[in-house]
This record gives C-alpha cells, structure tokens and sequence, in this order.
C-alpha cells in the first residue's frame, strides 16, 4: 500500500479511467482529478499538484495539447512528479519516447489481472517511505 | 479469433463474450464489473457512431485514436472478436487506406456491437 500519494488520470476513455482510479485506489493511492483531454491535464496538475500522473498516450490533440506535449508541461511544471504512461501493448516506440522523456513506466492495455502488478511494485520503491 | 474463450464453461456463457475474462474482473470486484458495463454502454456505441463519421469524412487521425480506444475498451470486457475488428480499422486508417474497406469493416463492427451489448445485456441482468 502506499497511502498519501495523489494521483490525476488522465485518459479520453471514462471506461478506463474507472480501471486505473480502481488500481490507484487499492494501492493506497488518493485520486484527486481526472481529466479527459491534454490540455485539461495540464490544467488540472497546476491546480492539484498531484505527485503522480497516468497518462494515456493517444489521444486528440485538442487546445494545441496532445499526450507528449501535456507530459513535457507536466515534466517542467514539477520534474519529480511520477508519471506513468498508458499504451496498448504493440506500441512500443511511443512508449519508449515516453520513457526518455523521463516516464516512470507503463501500463498496458487492453487491462488485465497483470497490467497494474509491475506498477505498484515501482510506486512502492519510489513512494518507499509512504508505503506500508 | 478469440483466443481466450475455449474452455467449455466460457462457451456456455457466451460466443461474444470471453467468460474468462469477465469471471477475472468479477472476482476482482463485482461492482467494478457493473460500474465497466454501464459505461461501456455509454461510451462504445457513442465511439463506433463517431468512428464511422471519420471514415466518412476521412478524418484518418482521429479514426485511428477511436478506433484504437475501442481495440482496447471491447477487449478489456473479453469483446475479443469486436476488439479484433478495431485492430484492423485502426490499421487501415493508419494506412489511409480506401474508404470502402473502411466502410465495409464498420458495418461489421456495427453488427458486432449490437451482439456485445446484447451479451452484455445478459451479464446486467445477472
């Protein structure tokens, strides 16, 4: 469990953002925002200061914002923010893209009992001293 | 095409629905599982409606994003064979292949949704 870490989801899909708020949830994880586009993402991280974020990353690029742009804003507003990107499972060199940017990791899709498992065991080492 | 539905109690459930994994997310919360129907309802068939209005307008940006989300929505609540069929629009819009292929695969995806809600139907009711 890591109880006491804020979390915003960011995800176009209310069907998948009701999966990851579930695993953030029984992670001990507070969820205090859930946006639905990128450019509400950024939004909603200046007003909440979440110390994690999960981001999916294909969605529309709205107000000028698309995944990748909203993730760097996010990066440079608070570059300690854990940040954890969603993709479907053949997706690799835009996951890896993320992941040089500085993600955290990933969870993949479609979800399953497996997806979230190797995310909390990192949410545990980097939040160690909240986990119980 | 579905892989995950062949042991004989999954086939009893239901050929469109893989019982393994809707018995995966029962036993993960049978609430969640309820929560998950309701919104597929909402969403899905608003997204499959949308999608065929980018094929239309041969928005192919958008349609690949849609189509996507949709590959990864149906298969999370065991739609393999509508999962499937996402797939490959999302690969021919990516293409930007002919219409028609797309207009085709629509249709089929269309006919496929009104088979998944209908499972899912039975699953509500339960």
């Amino acid at each position: 469990m890591i109880v006491g870490v804020n979390a915003l989801i960011v995800d176009d899909s209310p069907f998948a953002r009701r999966i990851i708020r579930h695993h953030l949830t029984k992670f001990g994880c507070k969820v205090v925002g859930e946006a639905e586009t990128a450019a509400q993402a950024v939004r909603l991280f200046g007003e909440l200061r979440p110390e994690l974020v999960t981001l999916d990353v294909m969605m529309p690029e709205i107000e000028g914002f698309d995944s990748l742009r909203a993730f760097r804003a996010m990066k440079q507003e608070s570059p300690e923010v854990a940040m954890l990107v969603v993709s479907v499972v053949p997706f690799e060199k835009i996951r890896d893209t993320f992941m040089k940017e500085g993600a955290l990791g990933y969870i993949v899709k479609p979800f399953n009992q497996f997806s979230f498992e190797p995310i909390r065991q990192k949410l545990v080492r980097v939040f160690h001293e909240l986990a119980a | 095409m579905n892989q995950r539905n062949d042991s004989p109690n999954a086939a009893a459930i239901s050929p469109v629905l893989d019982a393994t994994v809707l018995a995966e997310l029962r036993e993960e919360d049978d609430e969640l599982l309820r929560e998950l129907i309701e919104l597929f309802f909402a969403e899905v068939p608003m997204r499959v409606q949308r999608l065929r209005s980018e094929i239309t307008q041969r928005n192919w940006s958008a349609a690949v994003i849609d189509a996507h989300t949709l590959k990864s929505t149906t298969a999370t609540l065991g739609a393999m064979d509508m999962s499937a069929l996402a797939a490959e629009i999302e690969r021919t819009a990516r293409d930007q292949a002919a219409g028609e292929v797309l207009t085709t695969a629509i249709d089929r995806l269309d006919a496929e949704l009104a088979r998944v809600l209908a499972a899912l139907e039975q699953e509500r009711a339960k």
